[in-house]
């Protein structure tokens, strides 16, 4: 009988993990896309404004955005600080597969990032606002979709989970 | 005594030239960067590299220029070079666009022409770049050393006004950097002691600065004002700095003019360089002829092209007679 008790507690508990988990992948693409936007906001300044070149503008940005998205900038700013000469859509490209493997961003807003990428550095003030603003309006419907889909799916995992675990219990016993 | 000029420490200008400064190696992609390595002339270096979109690339040395037939310069391999000189970042350089050159680490400068931006009469900057001309930056340390005991004023244990003139390519720059150097350690020889030398670097031609930071040796005690008009860069120094002399490139806007009177009355010893080719020409010139005129150079240098004779041409004094010649009767 004890057996059977703790085995149900184990599945119950795994299965709830599991739904959180998934659950849980949906808030934090959301709040990533939120902090993209807001730290490409700020790279905009450090061009715009301070016109500090990218190797400088990425590392500022960097340390004053957390997680993953901050990972992004510290590690492109990295990678051109140690290059001298490497094209600068090249080293976006290998901080986005970086991005890809340690946050929950999904390929849609990654691919709106690799074209971004092309254009960043590449020509003058002017140009690369308008490459802002594109990227700006991009990722504003993406967030929208993701929050919409978060609270969708996030308390449906959640629930799934609990009452996938209950129901395997059930049917074990 | 015959003095003889030259610039006399050339071991010291062989030894920096065997081997190709890295910091130019870093601005060139790899193509260039191989044609650049084998082209380098061990004892003479290489002085420009020039890059012209659709034409052929040339390198000028100081026995001539080699030009490559074979490669003409991509807009691939001239948007990389523009690329790399940026640091990825070309929308940063639109006021060295405005300006027509950057100075790179090392010191060395690189100009740039394309098709400029009109906005209110002004240009705004430019586009379309076309030329890049990319000056390596090479100081001659010791160049100055024949030189200085002329523009010494051994009584007052100071130094005299001095103005150094010449066509360009001659030199003009390099002896001054020198002269700032010297006067910046002080010179134990003839019992100058070390000044506080302040410099107008308008084109950071003389010092190099990158990121604020001279890239070539002006001394211990030289405080440089970087991409500073030189009027008021003159005139800010003696507030803020106390230097007890003021050192300039090519002198000859109205308003440097009095920006001089007031470094003179200041009590500061005054160094600078100006276009120009004999000391008639010099007393026709507008503006600096009213300098002449006020008696305010004690000595006069000019300089012939290096490789043509002796280096220096003649030393004339503030009346515009030649002290050399003066030494030789």
């Amino acid at each position: 009988m004890i057996v059977k008790i703790t085995g149900c507690i184990l599945i119950i508990g795994a299965c709830s993990y599991m739904g959180f988990f998934l659950g849980k992948q949906y808030n934090a693409r959301f709040e990533q896309i939120r902090k993209l936007r807001s730290s490409l906001k700020m790279l905009e300044t450090e061009i715009s404004y301070s016109m500090n070149p990218l190797p400088e503008a990425l590392l500022k940005v960097g340390s004053r955005i957390p997680g993953p998205v901050g990972t992004l900038y510290k590690y492109t700013a990295e990678l051109l600080e140690k290059n001298v000469g490497l094209p600068m859509d090249q080293v976006w490209k290998a901080g986005l597969y970086k991005l890809s493997e340690e946050s929950s961003l999904k390929k849609e807003e990654l691919d709106v990032l690799d074209d971004f990428g092309l254009g960043l550095g590449g020509s003058d003030k002017e140009e690369q606002l308008k490459n802002f603003h594109l990227i700006q309006e991009h990722l504003r419907i993406i967030e929208l979709n993701a929050e919409s889909d978060r609270n969708k799916y996030e308390r449906m995992y959640k629930t799934l989970g609990v009452l996938t675990g209950a129901a395997l219990a059930l049917v074990l016993i | 005594m015959s003095v003889v000029f030259r610039p006399r420490l050339q071991e010291v200008e062989a030894a920096s030239h065997k081997k190709p400064p890295q910091d130019i190696l870093d601005i060139l992609p790899t193509p260039l960067k191989e044609i650049f390595i084998k082209t380098w002339d061990k004892e003479t270096g290489i002085e420009e590299i020039r890059l012209r979109k659709k034409r052929p690339l040339i390198f000028r040395l100081a026995k001539g220029e080699v030009l490559f037939h074979d490669l003409v310069v991509s807009n691939e391999l001239f948007e990389n070079v523009l690329r790399i000189i940026s640091k990825n970042s070309i929308y940063a350089l639109e006021s060295e666009f405005r300006n027509g050159f950057i100075t790179i680490k090392g010191g060395h400068r690189v100009g740039f022409a394309g098709e400029a931006v009109i906005e209110k009469d002004m240009i705004k900057t430019q586009k379309n770049l076309a030329s890049l001309n990319i000056r390596i930056a090479r100081a001659v340390v010791g160049c100055g050393v024949e030189i200085i005991p002329h523009i010494i004023d051994i009584s007052n244990k100071s130094l005299k006004h001095t103005l150094i003139v010449s066509p360009p390519r001659c030199g003009k720059t390099t002896l001054l950097r020198d002269l700032i150097r010297s006067i910046s350690f002080g010179i134990a020889k003839y019992n100058l002691a070390p000044m506080q030398v302040g410099l107008v670097d308008e084109r950071s031609e003389i010092a190099g600065c990158y990121q604020g930071i001279p890239q070539l040796d002006v001394g211990p005690r030289t405080d440089v004002l970087d991409r500073c008009p030189k009027d008021q860069g003159m005139i800010m120094l003696i507030r803020s700095m106390g230097p007890e002399v003021i050192a300039t490139d090519e002198l000859g806007s109205p308003k440097d003019v009095e920006a001089v009177r007031q470094v003179v009355n200041a009590g500061i010893k005054f160094l600078a360089t100006v276009h120009g080719d004999s000391y008639e020409q010099l007393t026709k010139r507008p503006y600096l002829k009213d300098l002449i005129a006020m008696g305010i150079f004690q000595r006069y240098i000019f300089l012939n092209k290096f490789g043509a004779g002796t280096w220096v041409k003649d030393i004339l004094s503030c009346q515009g007679e030649s002290i050399l010649k003066h030494k030789k009767t």
